[in-house]
């Protein structure tokens, strides 16, 4: 993780990084994918809508780690339609975690604010520019997208979905006492330094890495606002909760209860 | 192997008990304009990049 600063300041500041009018935001949407040869053109597509028709300055950084179904070859034909400064193609080999692929695109980015999100269609692009409103409004640290507040909900889970997520949601609640109202959700605005921060921090995998951010954030005294966001489950692909993830799921709470 | 048979203290009560609330509350809150929104807006998408060169 080499710093990219010029040689002599000893410590992390505050600065600006290089390549960017001082003093305008410009915004890191990072997209780790795996087979999503589907969904990218349309992801993509719905940003470069919500950015342009928003008037905001923004990048879209799409982390592969080696797709077999050819998501590569679509993210670059996006490359070409809509430009390399708008599209930045850093994939990796393989398939590594969740946290490495933010350290990744964060090296690459030069937004001084980072959107992650994922790349399947559940989050919709159309609610950026309200996190980005909200974050001007409080001046947050974090923005978080929450299906469980306002008129935030989840489109396409059967019941017993929705009563374990709302339940595991809950519990999380109960034991970390977060002040987030969605923890395992991943649809977040970070500044940039916050994000750098808190992914050396946080050890976990998976959601449960979602919820560590945002346990540490509080423990570092970070401010958080939230936005309702509507969640679509997956148009294409699979679904992935299983008896295992659950399990693993109750395992990281816990630990993240007993050592935070 | 540590087992789930780590005790859960009294929170465990305070998740069940709510649970009908949740069960008449989950029922009723659909996104479904955000599904429909989508999903006509993937075909305008498909449509839009199909025109700019994109090879599905």
């Amino acid at each position: 993780m080499a710093s990219e600063e010029a040689s002599g300041s000893p410590r992390r500041s505050r600065r600006e990084p290089e390549g960017r009018a001082p003093r305008q935001d410009k915004y890191s949407v990072l997209l780790p994918t795996y087979n999503e040869r589907e969904n990218l053109p349309l992801i993509v597509w719905l940003l470069v809508k919500s950015f342009s028709e928003s008037g905001i300055n923004y990048e879209i950084i799409i982390i592969d780690d080696g797709s077999p179904d050819g998501t590569r070859d679509v993210a670059e034909q996006l490359e070409k339609i809509y430009g390399s400064d708008k599209i930045l193609l850093r994939p990796r080999e393989k398939k590594l975690g969740l946290g490495t692929a933010y350290i990744h695109g964060m090296k690459h980015a030069t937004g001084n604010y980072i959107i992650i999100m994922d790349a399947d269609l559940s989050h919709h692009p159309k609610f950026i520019p309200e996190f980005i409103r909200k974050q001007k409004e409080g001046n947050f640290d974090i923005v978080s997208g929450t299906r469980y507040k306002g008129n935030g909900g989840v489109y396409g889970w059967d019941l017993k979905r929705k009563i374990i997520s709302r339940g595991a949601n809950f519990l999380t609640q109960i034991l970390l006492r977060p002040g987030a109202s969605d923890l395992t959700g991943s649809f977040r605005l970070y500044r940039r330094e916050v994000l750098q921060k808190l992914i050396e921090k946080c050890v976990s995998k998976g959601y449960v890495f979602q919820m560590e951010m945002i346990v540490r954030a509080r423990q570092l005294n970070y401010t958080i606002g939230e936005v309702p966001i509507s969640f679509v489950d997956r148009v294409y692909g699979e679904s992935k909760l299983g008896g295992n993830e659950i399990v693993s799921f109750l395992k990281g709470l816990l630990t993240l209860f007993a050592t935070t | 192997m540590e087992a789930l048979g780590l005790e859960l203290p009294s929170p465990c009560r305070e998740v069940l008990w709510p649970l009908p609330a949740y069960l008449l509350w989950a029922t009723f809150h659909d996104c479904e304009d955000a599904a429909r929104e989508l999903q006509s807006q993937i075909q305008e998408a498909r449509a839009d990049l199909a025109r700019r060169g994109m090879r599905f």
